[in-house]
């Protein structure tokens, strides 16, 4: 008999309208790095929502150490060992990591809180498994990859020996990540087994055991990852052969759209500057990408490109036109088109219906509007003509309200907005991130597309694929500065990490001045 | 999605449900229920013999009064109209209660001191009044536009600043006010609102002009570029900034029509006729600041900010309040309705959570009385995950 710590058998659970979960089999062994694979909407986070007690299901059976469990609430999961780290963290922001971590089984005596063992046990953790952390540090100041770690102190804490991780990668950098893979791995070596919900196949290929792949609820099979390749994953998920290499024709360059002269943005965190001098250009016709490892400056650049906030020094012309200090109305007119890095804050009035939203960046043109009073018809048939353009799928065509589609949908609502608009740039900040294997392809295909039709595209982006395939020129941004101009042709991704670590640099700093 | 092949009835419940407007519409009724109810019990305990009766009057004592109703609505229509609007921009307006005051005053002044030729005296004194509110909307909202200072605040303090200001103003005016009285002197005639005709009463035709600019306020909202860019800076300031649109103008354009709407309530009040021929409203200058500005809070909140809903909300509570007072008859204190409509204002900020229960049970309902059992299950578990899905936005 095989020593499975945990088995869930033949589950399946019904929402109305959808089998989330269609007789799903999965076996985690003891020690094991168990990743659980499909695109949005595939069941995985269900089916993990059932282990943890969040859901009931309708048919099966979860057992533990080969004998049935009923799991009916977190509390009975945490008695039987399960932890999980959910993909947004649940930290008090005002408190410290050592007052998280204890939250909910303070020790103490008569009432009293016993912190000095706290602390001792938590630092003892720390150091067994490589998890370095402040314990007095605020939740607040440090970096998600830092409340990410507490996240995991929880559950090892309180003695947790299964491992549920969700989507544990979608919000750090390459570093974390690296980071994150190597404490996995010890936690494994320690014996602890480890479900890791994901849809990145890179980090699977790098670090799991066993893959379980899920698609539109059923149970695809599951794999060892010694006999497997990603290419073989890739197809079980998504049911088609992917391409991973993005088509593209030869760039034919044209004239300068964007020109950046000496930009210096003051930094909000701390008294120095952000960005430092930056200068470069983007001609019509190239996907200029800026790469950089995460808080290097690039959305503090970003922000004053777009005119979320203002520049302290230096120049920013567009097709010609000096905008520098123009307002971000007028730099809309001028041509520039935005596809924001936090789309539910920035790029959607998440309140408002899709139809709404589509014109949000449109409503004040004559077309959609006759002295101030808005022509609706107008606008729910330029909407329909996105919805159809784009492929953009919701419960209730142009009135569904933003915030109940899929992220992914309200992604292509915002790219199909801001391509749909008259523009000779497009801003793309990491516009695949939390995104499925689908829907980024689609992405990636729509900004190639703009770039074939002559439009300037720049795109900012954290993820090392992204950047190595969609982009024509890269630009590396460390603390603030460009310290390298490459050729995604000619390079590497091992190369590409050392300027993103400021190890190498291609661009001295006296030569910025001149260009 | 599957099909939906179930009864009617079913179909309407489920409608209901999923109309907005009239899910905060059935969660505000549900408010006012709750409210009555706990109010009273409050009577029950205060008096147990008179507590039918007055109860009784609470509810249909404003049947009597239906012109003192329409008097008293005007006032909290309007200062509800100037809250409810600030806040769907996000705004929060606690200063009505100042720019009512100050329209008051403008109106008031307008009234003593102007006499402009022709019949429209009343006319002047309205728009001197819009003035006033709008002057004191307007610079909380340059405040908060050009400094980022807190709206909640410099309202609040322009509430005792005006209040201070027009008291001072008045009491040192000798043709306004009447030392022996302590009180302000009765306007001319010719600035007094006309009345609507009833004798002997103080209802005038500002509840047309409240109403119709409620429904202005409705168009405004729904179907004008700047409603448009309101509503989109209330739900996320953000998005409506990234969106190119003008925040800093679009804040002080709402204050200051929020403080104009208050102001407008402020001289509507003041400029009515009173009971007796000939004579007018007056205003005593005693350091207290103006109740209506408050209640239009309450008036908003049970309106869900929305223009018509205001205007049903400011009715029901003018309505609830005559009665209230005619609950002295059997020994209550006027007091007592403030109590029920607290009560009220305080459950219709549950309200949504109410109509979610209320939806649950439905759902329930009907799965009992399902001959279809499997499919009726089915459908009632739907019901409630949209219901789930509603308490998620909210």
């Amino acid at each position: 008999m095989d020593n499975y710590i945990i088995e869930m058998i033949n589950i399946t659970k019904e929402f109305p309208g959808i089998l989330a979960n269609d007789n799903v089999s999965l076996q985690l062994k003891k020690g094991e790095i168990h990743a659980l694979l499909g695109e949005n909407g595939a069941g995985k986070s269900t089916l993990m929502s059932i282990l943890f007690g969040l859901y009931q299901p309708e048919k099966g059976e979860i057992r533990k150490n080969g004998k049935p469990v009923t799991i009916n609430n977190p509390n009975d999961a945490n008695d039987l060992g399960i932890g999980m780290v959910h993909q947004h963290f649940k930290l008090v922001e005002n408190f410290t990591v050592l007052e998280n971590i204890i939250l909910g089984v303070e020790p103490n005596k008569i009432g009293f809180l016993q912190m000095r063992e706290a602390r001792k046990k938590v630092l003892k953790l720390s150091r067994e498994y490589g998890l370095e952390v402040n314990p007095d540090a605020l939740i607040e100041n440090i970096t998600v990859g830092m409340q990410q770690r507490v996240e995991i102190l929880k559950m090892l804490y309180r003695e947790n020996e299964i491992l549920i991780f969700d989507e544990p990668t979608a919000v750090l950098t390459p570093q974390e990540i690296e980071d994150l893979m190597e404490i996995m791995r010890g936690f494994a070596r320690s014996g602890k087994s480890i479900l890791f919900i994901t849809h990145k196949l890179n980090e699977i290929m790098a670090v799991a055991d066993h893959c379980t792949v899920l698609r539109k609820g059923k149970l695809m099979g599951t794999v060892e990852i010694k006999n497997t390749s990603k290419e073989e994953l890739s197809k079980m998920m998504v049911g088609r052969e992917v391409s991973f290499s993005v088509q593209k024709k030869e760039m034919k360059p044209g004239d300068i759209v964007l020109s950046v002269r000496n930009v210096t943005v003051p930094s909000k965190i701390h008294k120095g500057d952000a960005v430092k001098n930056v200068s470069f250009d983007v001609r019509s016709g190239e996907i200029v990408c800026i790469a950089g490892i995460d808080g290097n400056g690039q959305t503090e650049f970003v922000s004053a490109l777009t005119g979320l906030d203002k520049i302290s020094g230096g120049t920013i012309k567009l097709c010609d036109v000096d905008i520098t200090r123009s307002n971000i109305r007028t730099r809309s007119k001028a041509g520039m088109s935005h596809i924001p890095e936090d789309r539910h804050k920035h790029g959607l009035v998440l309140d408002y219906t899709l139809e709404q939203n589509l014109v949000l960046q449109q409503y004040w043109q004559s077309e959609f509007h006759k002295k101030g009073f808005i022509k609706r018809d107008a606008i729910r048939n330029y909407a329909n003509k996105l919805i159809d353009q784009y492929d953009i799928r919701s419960s209730q065509g142009p009135i569904t309200i933003t915030r109940t589609m899929s992220g992914g949908n309200q992604q292509k609502a915002i790219v199909g907005r801001e391509i749909d608009k008259e523009h000779e740039l497009l801003v793309a900040v990491q516009p695949t991130r939390g995104l499925d294997i689908g829907a980024i392809e689609y992405i990636h295909k729509m900004l190639v597309e703009r770039r074939d039709k002559g439009k300037a595209v720049l795109l900012i982006s954290l993820e090392l694929d992204e950047i190595m395939n969609v982009s024509d020129r890269i630009l590396v941004m460390y603390e603030g500065e460009i310290v390298g101009e490459l050729d995604p042709k000619s390079t590497t991704i091992e190369e590409l990490g050392l300027y993103m670590s400021g190890a190498k640099r291609n661009i001295a700093k006296e030569n910025e001045n001149a260009g | 999605m599957q099909d939906r092949n179930g009864s009617s009835s079913k179909l309407k419940v489920k409608k209901l449900l999923k109309i907005k407007g009239s899910s905060s519409f059935t969660a505000a009724l549900l408010a006012i229920a709750l409210g009555l109810i706990f109010g009273f019990i409050i009577m029950l305990f205060a008096s147990p013999a008179n507590s039918l009766p007055g109860f009784f009057t609470i509810l249909t004592g404003g049947l009597q009064r239906l012109d003192d109703v329409i008097y008293f609505m005007v006032p909290i229509l309007m200062t509800g109209l100037a809250v409810g609007f600030a806040f769907r921009m996000g705004l929060f307006n606690i200063g009505a209660s100042g720019q009512y005051t100050m329209g008051m005053f403008f109106a008031l002044y307008a009234g003593f001191m102007w006499k402009p030729p022709g019949n429209l005296h009343w006319l002047v004194c309205i728009l001197a009044g819009l003035a006033g509110g709008m002057l004191w909307g307007l610079i909380p909202g340059i405040f908060k536009a050009l400094l980022n200072v807190n709206e909640v605040i410099t309202s609040i303090m322009f509430n005792y600043i005006g209040m201070y200001l027009v008291d001072m103003l008045i009491q040192s005016n000798a043709k306004m006010y009447v030392p022996t009285t302590t009180r302000t002197a009765y306007l001319p005639v010719s600035a007094q609102l006309p009345a609507l005709g009833l004798s002997n009463s103080s209802a005038n035709i500002s509840i047309f002009f409240a109403i119709a600019i409620a429904v202005l306020l409705f168009i405004v909202l729904n179907h004008t570029i700047f409603g448009f860019e309101l509503k989109a800076t209330g739900f996320n300031k953000d998005a409506s900034t990234y969106a190119g649109m003008n925040g800093k103008r679009n804040i002080i354009l709402t204050m200051m029509i929020a403080g104009a709407l208050a102001g407008l309530g402020g001289a509507f009040a003041i400029l009515a006729p009173s009971t007796i021929p000939g004579s007018s409203m007056t205003y005593e200058p005693i350091n207290i600041i103006a109740a209506n500005g408050f209640n239009g809070i309450a008036v908003a909140l049970l309106g869900n900010s929305h223009p018509i809903g205001i205007i049903f909300s400011a009715l029901f509570i003018s309505y609830i309040q005559r009665g209230g007072t005619l609950t002295s008859l059997y020994g209550y204190k006027p007091e007592i309705i403030d109590v029920v409509i607290a009560v009220i204002i305080y459950f219709s900020a549950f309200a949504m959570i109410m109509n979610i229960a209320l939806g649950r049970f439905l759902a329930r309902r009907k799965e009992k009385s399902a001959e279809k059992q499997g499919q009726e299950m089915k459908d009632a578990y739907q019901e409630v995950q949209e219901i789930d899905h509603v308490k998620e936005e909210v």
